[in-house]
């Protein structure tokens, strides 16, 4: 068992030290590299746990910290933690492949997204509250740096906004976590119950929601978005935004049931108006990026809907609809960054007619923008069935307001498609090149991952939904 | 099969199933995946569909030998429930897959020659697969969950075979408007399941239909089920997508738009009879909005002049007549009329093919004197067109009759002469479309398309002169799902149907003999027609004309107040730091000014207590 004592230490350092090899490189390419090498590797590791889906214990590392604080070095994994490490492992390698367009500073970009995989899965792995919150907080300084220095024109204001807004809300999470240990005298986090003071929620919901992120705390995303480089877009989409759903998942959830009873009803109202709020802003945009960066509100909409019914059909959708979403979105930003590098431009009404020249990207496209608006088959669909299918038992009616926000993510997408793949070709648009092979390599993965999770999800439901009944069922019975 | 075990049987059957659904899809897959290295696509994609044609009549036989079959396995099963997918064999099933199966094998058929030279020729037949494929896992599924993925991806399918010309922008347009407004209804299809789920923890039709439910809910259940159905087989008031559907291939028209995927809607209802037909309040829901989409679509298709655009509406009309007969109970004789319409319908679309390519135009104006140059295509059209209006003794006929019928039965004469002055209708624009483009002399040369497009019309058209004799089979087939009713009596309703026919024939030509067309079109009535009695007129004032100010009200909200609030705390935290700053000016006689007054403050505070 030693072997595998330390697993979850290795793979949040193994990106963090490939990250500070790749800052001594000499030269760039040698920088990249070692990120590609790094990050597949942190990828191979993180692959090891399918081995022991029996029993994930063997991985749990408890090493005292701090004594006299009783912080410890808390590692371990459940279903829901690893579903999104192999999220975060699978998603960085393909944004550090995807990173051709970065091209001054090298070495200093590839030590920061892979200080930021390194963080990410901290955040997932660890289980004493100091430490979550350490990990919680590093994320926000790679991603700081990213934006700002990478970044498209508006990248200060963009990156000011992204760091204090989500700071804003890490302050009242460490509210409550200081609050939990004043109660527990614990940082272990798993072991703070119905003790806490009802008014926590708030703490925790503010630090949760920003990060999510829950209408109307939502409008630092598209600017983020917008001035992120697109690796950065990837991940800020793919797995930054899921940290804030754990943080539901892994404290609010097993309390909704008792202390916070009554809240869910609020997050319910918050997430129908992000469904149709995010379709709606969407739908007024023009540009590509900020398009996708509003389907992501409405997306999230769905995931909070899902949590905030409580029951373990609408939780586990509202997480396959994260991890979905986790794929899909990067897809997109990835397909949206393609375009932008062939045509200089992200309008609607100055793109068109692609669709004729380039099928590959447009047929990738297309199944993006589809299984974003919930086609079956792929990905998205099968979160929303489950999720929606689980919160109709305590909503009602009151959901069926939601099948607007569907309505207009269709509208979203097709809108899309039609101006920008659709149409006459442009004809002072000089020959443009297709997908090349590099492309494809980040490209087909996201595609294969979102048909795989669309006609087989049925692997990630059982890997994590026992990890998901038992949180539940510890707000039930208490 | 004789002298085969019934364990031999099942796993025949269960081998049948696999290759009718898994032949299209692999087909698809290897189209899309690897399309560039292959030269005659079409073949891969007639090989599987002819192997889904062979499996679907093995299917029937099986029937026959076995009666009802179910498989079925969980899809996504944690916490004691789960999603089933899986194959339902009954009269139902097993005849709508065959009808599916058979017309993608003919339509594909045609296809070769008239999408020859298309420069996306592999990718046509890589989507009629995934069509085929879905198409055939909704009418095999045994449950709601998987109708709804396979209802989902036919729309999608439909979708991209609309907008197969997608560099014509009226393509485009008119693909998005199909998935959107099918997906409207798709909602209420939706919340049906979202109810049955939350009532019942399952999905699949057996362990539905043997329970009991109250009847408000079955109300409400059906109602948001027929709301699916509306949208996708194009009745009022959601008919607007089908006629700008034209604008994709002529095959597509042919296969999805007019004899399957649009008949999706009355499949839905006719699977789910056992539900309807406890709620009465839904079925007279159903038989109205039947009768009115049959009078609308019949309407409209007069004064319309595209040949393909009078053909769709014919298509709304006739789905009119089936969801009628649905409404009034005559579940057995809206399934003739699908069956029936299924070929003739498609044969019709067909022949449209044919007159667009030898005329290199829609519009009937454009076109005259077939009747002497395309000789299969006369035949064919006419066999179509008999059929459609349902002269004695074309398939049309019959399953018009057995409609006509059960409406009369019902015993509402609203409905009847609805449908009965329908039939009028119907008679009245396919006889002015014949005479016009088939009579008279030709403007140029014109000729037949290539001997395999013959091949699927005159095939086509021998089905369309008889499948009226499927009747006895058919009724046979439906025993199980139909509840006997009595025989009919009289000879009334062929007599005035029959009179309909000869009568709107009639001043069909009157119509063309006398020139009145020019007249017609330029009236009141011919303008109102043509605009579609101003339906969708009234769509757009009522959705479209508040876009812009939506869009004004969401934006500004968006960026003075949700945003606003945002910026508004930063810049107060920056206002009011810059002013702290202020006192921060490092002159002592500032601060010891300051402590002065404070402490005099404090002092005082502490005095007057």
């Amino acid at each position: 068992m030693m072997r595998n004592l330390s697993l979850l230490t290795y793979l949040w350092l193994t990106p963090f030290i490939g990250g500070l090899i790749a800052l001594a490189m000499p030269d760039r390419k040698a920088a990249r590299r070692v990120a590609i090498l790094a990050s597949a590797l942190t990828f191979v590791e993180s692959l090891i746990p399918l081995g022991y889906l029996e029993d994930f214990t063997v991985f749990t590392q408890n090493v005292n910290w701090v004594k006299a604080l009783n912080i410890n070095y808390y590692l371990r994994i459940d279903g829901l933690s690893y579903s999104l490490v192999l999220l975060t492992t699978f998603l960085s390698l393909l944004s550090v492949w995807a990173s051709w367009e970065v091209k001054k500073r090298e070495q200093l970009y590839y030590f920061f997204i892979l200080f930021l995989e390194a963080t990410l899965i901290g955040v997932f792995i660890a289980f004493d509250f100091v430490l979550f919150y350490l990990f919680w907080e590093a994320v926000l300084i790679p991603m700081y740096f990213i934006i700002g220095i990478w970044g498209g024109e508006n990248r200060r204001y963009a990156a000011n906004k992204f760091f204090l807004y989500t700071l804003g809300g890490s302050v009242f999470l460490l509210m409550a976590g200081l609050i939990g240990y004043f109660y527990s005298g614990t940082f272990s986090f798993e072991t703070w119950k119905s003790f806490l003071p009802a008014f926590t929620f708030w703490l925790f919901f503010l630090g949760f929601a920003i990060k999510i992120p829950v209408f109307p705390f939502h409008t630092w995303l598209p600017d983020a978005h917008v001035e992120a480089p697109t690796p950065g877009s990837m991940m800020l989409a793919g797995v930054l935004l899921k940290m804030g759903v754990y943080g539901f998942m892994r404290f609010l959830l097993p309390l909704l049931g008792t202390t916070y009873h009554g809240k869910e009803v609020f997050l319910f109202y918050l997430g129908l108006a992000g469904l149709i709020y995010g379709g709606i802003m969407a739908l007024t945009q023009n540009d590509i990026k900020k398009i996708v960066a509003y389907t992501s509100v409405s997306h999230m909409g769905v995931v909070v809907i899902g949590i905030a019914s409580l029951k373990l059909w609408g939780v586990m959708g509202a997480l396959f609809q994260a991890l979905a979403h986790g794929v899909v979105t990067p897809l997109l930003f990835l397909l949206v960054g393609l375009i932008y590098h062939r045509f200089h431009t992200r309008d609607l009404n100055e793109l068109g007619g692609i669709a004729s020249y380039l099928p590959l990207i447009s047929g990738a496209l297309i199944v993006g923008s589809f299984a974003s608006l919930g086609l079956p088959g792929l990905a998205n669909f099968v979160g929303e069935f489950t999720a929606f299918l689980g919160a109709w038992k305590n909503f009602g009616w009151l959901l069926s307001i939601g099948v607007i926000g569907l309505l207009l993510d269709a509208l979203v997408f097709l809108r899309l498609i039609e101006k920008v793949l659709y149409g006459e070709r442009n004809e002072n648009q000089l020959v443009i090149a297709d997908l090349s092979l590099s492309e494809k390599l980040a490209v087909s993965p996201l595609i294969l991952m979102t048909v795989v999770l669309g006609v087989f999800p049925s692997g990630v439901f059982n890997l994590v939904w026992p990890s998901i009944s038992a949180l539940i069922e510890k707000g039930a019975l208490r | 099969m004789v002298g085969v075990t019934a364990q031999e049987i099942v796993y025949r059957t269960n081998l049948a199933l696999s290759l009718i659904l898994l032949a299209p899809l692999l087909s698809f897959l290897i189209l899309i995946l690897f399309g560039r290295l292959i030269k005659r696509s079409h073949l891969i994609a007639l090989t599987a569909s002819f192997i889904s044609l062979f499996s679907s009549i093995f299917l029937i036989f099986a029937f026959y030998r076995t009666g009802r079959y179910e498989v079925s396995f969980n899809w996504l099963a944690f916490g004691g429930q789960g999603l089933k997918v899986g194959c339902l064999i009954d009269g139902l099933s097993s005849v709508a897959a065959f009808v599916v199966s058979f017309l993608v094998f003919f339509i594909e058929l045609y296809s070769v020659n008239y999408m020859k030279g298309e420069t996306r020729y592999t990718r046509f037949f890589a989507y009629l697969s995934l069509f085929a494929f879905s198409m055939l896992g909704l009418v095999l599924s045994q449950g709601y969950f998987q109708m709804y993925v396979m209802w989902e991806l036919v729309g999608f399918c439909s979708y991209l075979l609309i907008g197969f010309w997608f560099e014509r922008d009226a393509a485009a347009k008119a693909a998005k408007k199909a998935f959107f407004i099918t997906r409207l209804g798709d909602m209420g299809f939706f919340l049906a399941l979202l109810l049955l789920w939350s009532a019942t923890g399952t999905l699949t039709f057996s362990s539905l239909f043997s329970r009991t439910f109250s009847t408000a809910f079955l109300t409400l259940v059906t109602i948001l089920l027929f709301i699916g159905a509306v949208g996708k087989s194009a009745q009022f008031p959601l008919f607007i997508w089908l006629p700008d559907a034209m604008e994709g291939p002529t095959p597509v028209s042919a296969l999805l738009h007019s004899a399957t995927m649009v008949a999706a809607g009355v499949i839905l209802v006719a699977r789910s009879y056992p539900l309807f037909s406890k709620a009465p309040l839904t079925l007279s829901v159903v038989a109205w909005i039947g009768a009115i989409s049959a009078l609308l679509g019949a309407l409209l298709a007069i004064a319309e002049k595209n040949l393909k655009r009078v053909l769709a509406f014919s298509t709304i009309s006739q789905l009119g007549y089936m969801m009628l007969a649905l409404g009034v109970g005559g579940l057995f004789a809206s399934f003739f009329h699908f069956f029936t319409h299924a070929f003739f319908k498609a044969l019709l679309f067909l022949c449209a093919g044919s007159l667009i390519h030898a005329y290199h135009a829609q519009d009937i104006d454009e076109m005259s004197g077939a009747l002497l140059k395309l000789p299969y295509t006369t035949f064919a059209f006419l066999a179509g067109a008999l059929s459609l209006v349902g002269l004695f003794p074309f398939s049309g006929f019959w399953s018009k009759d057995e409609i006509l019928i059960s409406v009369w039965e019902s015993g509402n004469y609203w409905l009847s002469s609805l449908a009965i002055f329908t039939a009028f209708l119907t008679s009245f624009y396919v006889f002015k479309v014949f005479f016009r483009v088939f009579l008279g002399l030709p403007k140029r040369d014109l000729h037949e398309m290539p001997f395999l497009t013959q091949v699927s019309q005159i095939v086509l058209a021998f089905i369309a002169i008889f499948s009226g004799g499927a009747f006895g089979w058919l009724s046979g087939m439906m025993k199980s799902l139909v509840v006997e009713k009595e025989a009919h009596a009289g000879f009334l309703i062929p007599f005035l149907s029959t009179l309909m026919v000869v009568s709107g024939c009639f001043l069909a030509w009157l119509f063309y003999r006398y020139e009145w067309e020019g007249g017609f079109q330029a009236s009141f009535l011919g303008m109102a027609l043509h605009r579609w009695l101003f339906i969708e007129d009234f769509y757009r004032l009522i959705f479209l004309k508040p876009v812009p100010y939506l869009k004004t009200f969401f934006v500004n909200l968006e960026k003075w107040v949700v945003d606003g609030a945002v910026n508004g705390i930063a810049g107060a935290a920056n206002y009011f730091s810059y002013n702290v700053r202020r006192w921060q000016q490092g002159y002592v006689q500032f601060y010891l000014g300051l402590s002065f007054v404070c402490l005099i403050i404090l002092v005082m505070i502490w005095w007057l207590k």
